[in-house]
């Protein structure tokens, strides 16, 4: 059970970059709402560095394309499901809304959603839907590495919380953990021979 | 406003962003912390430490309630990889800097009894857990930022066990 859902979460994000990607046609986007945005005020916002603002832009892109997928998940579900899947969709608005004001705070400007992503697999089932909902949230988590590994400790806080946040609920999606949510296959067992060229990981 | 093909450009690089930085996690930990900072190996002999406990304490558990071994199991294999990773990723100083001891995250060395009602030991386990991954994310702080991707990927993990002790496996989302 649990070796069958691992290997249907890697089928799902298999040979992909992010479980959703930008689609170049224009339709209507994901609904957007700056609520919570005055939240990311309290946030501790670090030196205004390109690095930390391309961390920060790169897991902003993650939540849009997150939230994206979510409204497509969660049109398949029904009942609690499909309640649960509203709830993470406002997670993931909140978290977007926060990296936003923090990048306009740093005089950056947050990167807009697309109209529309393309997903990993045709969603067309409850089942697709929640296979869907558990791959989003690792596209999500590896997003956040990115942030945890800037030098800021208030910025490696705030990606190192959002990582469990979304572990959690990739957990529930699933129906089982991982052992290294986010981190790719080649930054783990560094005493096997590695690959060449393995800073492309074209196999994720 | 931006354009579509920044827009896939900046969405395609929240992948590869932090993958490259991962990848560097080979990249050797050798800098000097700044003064009244842990090492890297420092904080790796916490968190081992931290892990065989918790370790211990899973298997504490599961030899009092066997009939939990499949919910378990599973976990403990987790927490096992972690350890076997955090462990490939200590290379001791020929001359340790300090005794391992003082900041050690987690339990003390000597074991708590096992709770005898199965739900009171489930949730031992996930207050373990809990604490874990809070133990982790103060320890990431200053670490190499290799090292703090692979804290945060553990505790996140944890953060995930934490959650699925809380809840009955019929109370998740399976399908």
């Amino acid at each position: 059970m649990r070796g069958g859902a691992r290997g249907r979460a890697g089928r799902a994000a298999g040979g992909k970059t992010d479980p959703v990607r930008a689609r170049r046609d224009r339709g209507a986007g994901p609904p957007r709402r700056a609520g919570t945005a005055r939240a990311a005020t309290r946030a501790r916002v670090a030196a205004a560095t390109p690095a930390a603002a391309a961390a920060l832009q790169a897991a902003l892109a993650a939540e849009h394309a997150a939230a994206y997928g979510y409204g497509v998940a969660g049109a398949h579900m029904s009942g609690r499901r499909q309640q649960e899947a509203l709830s993470d969709w406002n997670a993931h608005r909140s978290r977007r809304d926060q990296l936003a004001a923090m990048l306009t705070s740093q005089g950056a400007v947050p990167v807009a959603a697309a109209a529309a992503y393309q997903l990993p697999f045709p969603v067309t089932s409850a089942h697709a839907a929640v296979t869907l909902a558990a791959a989003l949230e690792d596209g999500v988590t590896r997003a956040y590495l990115g942030v945890v590994a800037l030098p800021d400790e208030g910025l490696r806080t705030f990606g190192a919380l959002a990582m469990q946040d979304c572990a959690v609920r990739a957990a529930q999606w699933r129906g089982a953990t991982v052992a290294f949510p986010g981190l790719p296959p080649g930054a783990l067992a560094r005493q096997s021979p590695p690959a060449a060229g393995r800073a492309t990981p074209s196999g994720r | 406003m931006n354009g579509g093909a920044t827009r896939r450009s900046v969405l395609a690089a929240s992948l590869t962003a932090p993958l490259l930085a991962a990848a560097g996690c080979g990249a050797p930990a050798a800098a000097t912390p700044p003064a009244g900072r842990p090492s890297d190996v420092t904080i790796l002999r916490e968190a081992i430490a931290a892990k065989n406990n918790l370790i211990g304490l899973y298997t504490a558990v599961r030899a009092v309630h066997p009939e939990l071994a499949s919910q378990l199991d599973p976990l403990l294999t987790d927490n096992t990889a972690h350890l076997a990773e955090l462990n490939r990723r200590l290379i001791e100083p020929a001359h340790p800097p300090s005794p391992p001891t003082g900041r050690a995250r987690g339990r003390s060395p000597s074991p708590a009894p096992v709770p005898g009602s199965r739900s009171a030991a489930l949730a031992t386990l996930r207050t373990a857990e809990r604490s874990a991954a809070a133990a982790a994310v103060g320890q990431l702080r200053t670490v190499t930022p290799s090292l703090a991707q692979l804290l945060a990927s553990i505790a996140a993990c944890e953060a995930a066990h934490a959650a699925a002790l809380a809840a009955p496996p019929a109370e998740r989302r399976i399908r």
